[in-house]
């Protein structure tokens, strides 16, 4: 890889690449009414780190096309005990990731005997990410505690990128609460605020984004183990909506 | 003939003829549409077990093709498929998963766990992309209680307390959505896939002829073959047959035709014929 001259995106080169791999045919074969869309997990996920552990949360939508196929899914996935990785993207791909490490790190811990760090499951996910990015539409965040460096949220976007970040938001549903981020999030926050903080995001992004709704799942993990709360649609906290 | 050596033939798909489509594409040559042939499969868990249910027409264009197919594929004895979406590839996939599940159970010793069958099969359509056009719904009851899981081609599963699939699947939902409680009683399950299957065998035009059901749980098998006959034909109103002497007969030549015997063949007719249907 050239580092003077490094590889930009080309939007043309990427139609083109689209237009010669998949073929046409489908489109003038299957009627517009019968193409089926592909299943994925439009979604609005949020996980943040306080002092002890980190808070995660999404919401429960998987749709295909306008169809919603399942209105309480789990996007946030066990990969260990204490590490969970939350999915946004295709819904198969990111299952296929998911079980594709939970079976490497499990095999993992056996050959260290520990569980393994954070930093090295969310490795493992960005690495099958990277090596499949032609193929793969997988958007995720690792987050979880371990012995070393507590709690630890890590970013996994599309291309294969891996980085620390305190706070993060993934999915569809994310581009709606950016505002809501930078206006609301302080360093060093304590639990319950951080809780609330995950909540009120993920309502706002279901008010407004139509691929995310159904209700919120949050879990907080810490060295005590993982705690799941289930906040059904009549339990969100209110928003003002029009 | 120049030494050619054999060519073994490689696994998988061949896309040779994607394209030699892309060029008759490239040309202006459009394929023929494709045919749908639809389908209603649902599933819904009761107390002791689940309940699934599917119609049973296959279609060709228009024409009703075969008005009794069976959707629900074995795949062993605790654990069976409904199948939407290309029927080759329901039959087969589900056909190649009965017999390695049949394998792990001789293997483990064990009766086999719905989530083995689903994460068999998911993987195995994950590996394909989504060509395989399998839109499963793997159902069973095993030593962890009753599951219903769906299956889509490209490899994504859920597990869900009730499904409802095919080109009529959204009307089966619809009618599930209203009136499923958790712990329902056979009879209330049992009616309300009947329900179900009701709605979209009349309302969706690829759906219909019969309701197949089977209810499945920790002891027992019921196969319901069918549960009900959909859009019976009714009894005809009127007597269509014409009188003798209806049509005016104006003329009448009658000519004696020379012939010889070339071939005789004497053959024994078993039964009646029933005469043909005029009307």
């Amino acid at each position: 890889m050239d580092v003077l001259n490094p590889m930009t995106y080309d939007a043309e080169e990427d139609q083109l690449r689209d237009r010669t791999k998949y073929s046409q045919m489908d489109k003038h074969i299957i009627p517009v009414e019968f193409q089926q869309q592909p299943v994925s997990t439009g979604t609005t996920i949020v996980a943040v780190e306080y002092d002890g552990g980190v808070i995660i949360g999404a919401d429960t939508r998987t749709s295909a096309g306008t169809f919603v196929m399942n209105r309480f899914t789990d996007k946030l996935t066990p990969l260990t005990d204490q590490i969970f990785c939350l999915r946004s993207g295709s819904a198969a791909d990111t299952q296929a990731i998911a079980q594709v490490v939970t079976y490497q790190l499990d095999f993992l811990s056996a050959e260290m005997n520990e569980p393994p760090l954070v930093r090295i499951a969310a490795n493992c996910v960005r690495r099958m990410i990277y090596q499949y990015r032609d193929d793969f539409l997988a958007g995720m965040i690792v987050a979880g505690w371990d012995k070393k460096l507590g709690g630890q949220v890590y970013s996994c976007p599309l291309g294969g990128l891996l980085v620390r970040q305190p706070v993060t938001l993934g999915g569809s549903g994310s581009t709606y609460i950016w505002g809501y981020l930078d206006n609301n999030y302080r360093p060093n926050m304590t639990k319950d605020e951080c809780y609330d903080f995950v909540l009120k995001g993920i309502t706002l992004a279901i008010t407004r984004d139509g691929s995310s709704g159904g209700c919120a799942r949050i879990a907080i993990i810490n060295k005590d183990g993982v705690e799941r709360i289930d906040v059904l649609g009549n339990d969100l906290p209110k928003v003002f909506d029009l | 003939m120049s030494g050619l050596a054999f060519e073994q033939p490689t696994g998988g798909f061949v896309f040779d003829n994607c394209r030699r489509n892309e060029l008759l594409l490239s040309n202006g040559v459009l394929p023929g549409k494709i045919h749908k042939t639809g389908t209603t499969i649902a599933a819904i868990t009761y107390k002791d077990g689940v309940v699934i249910a599917a119609d049973s027409r296959c279609t060709s264009g228009t024409i009703i093709f075969d008005d009794n197919v069976l959707k629900i594929h074995r795949l062993s004895d605790n654990i069976y498929a409904l199948g939407a979406g290309t029927a080759a590839d329901c039959d087969f996939q589900t056909r190649l998963l009965e017999s390695q599940l049949e394998l792990l159970k001789l293997n483990q010793d064990r009766q086999v766990r719905v989530a083995t069958a689903v994460r068999k099969i998911q993987q195995h359509l994950f590996r394909y992309q989504g060509h395989l056009g399998a839109y499963l719904i793997i159902v069973g009851v095993d030593v962890t209680g009753s599951h219903i899981a769906t299956v889509h081609p490209h490899g994504s599963i859920a597990f869900l307390p009730f499904v409802a699939s095919g080109s009529g699947g959204y009307t089966s939902l619809s009618v599930i959505e209203d009136r499923f409680k958790e712990n329902m009683t056979e009879e209330e399950a049992k009616q309300l896939a009947r329900d179900a299957l009701y709605a979209s065998t009349t309302t969706d035009l690829y759906s219909g002829s019969r309701i197949n059901m089977y209810v499945l749980t920790k002891e027992k098998l019921d196969k319901f073959l069918p549960y009900e006959v959909v859009g019976v034909r009714s009894d005809k109103q009127n007597d269509y047959t014409l009188a003798k002497g209806t049509t005016q007969v104006l003329s009448t030549n009658v000519k004696k035709i020379e012939f010889d015997i070339v071939n005789e063949k004497v053959k024994t007719t078993t039964g009646t014929h029933e005469a043909m249907e005029l009307a």
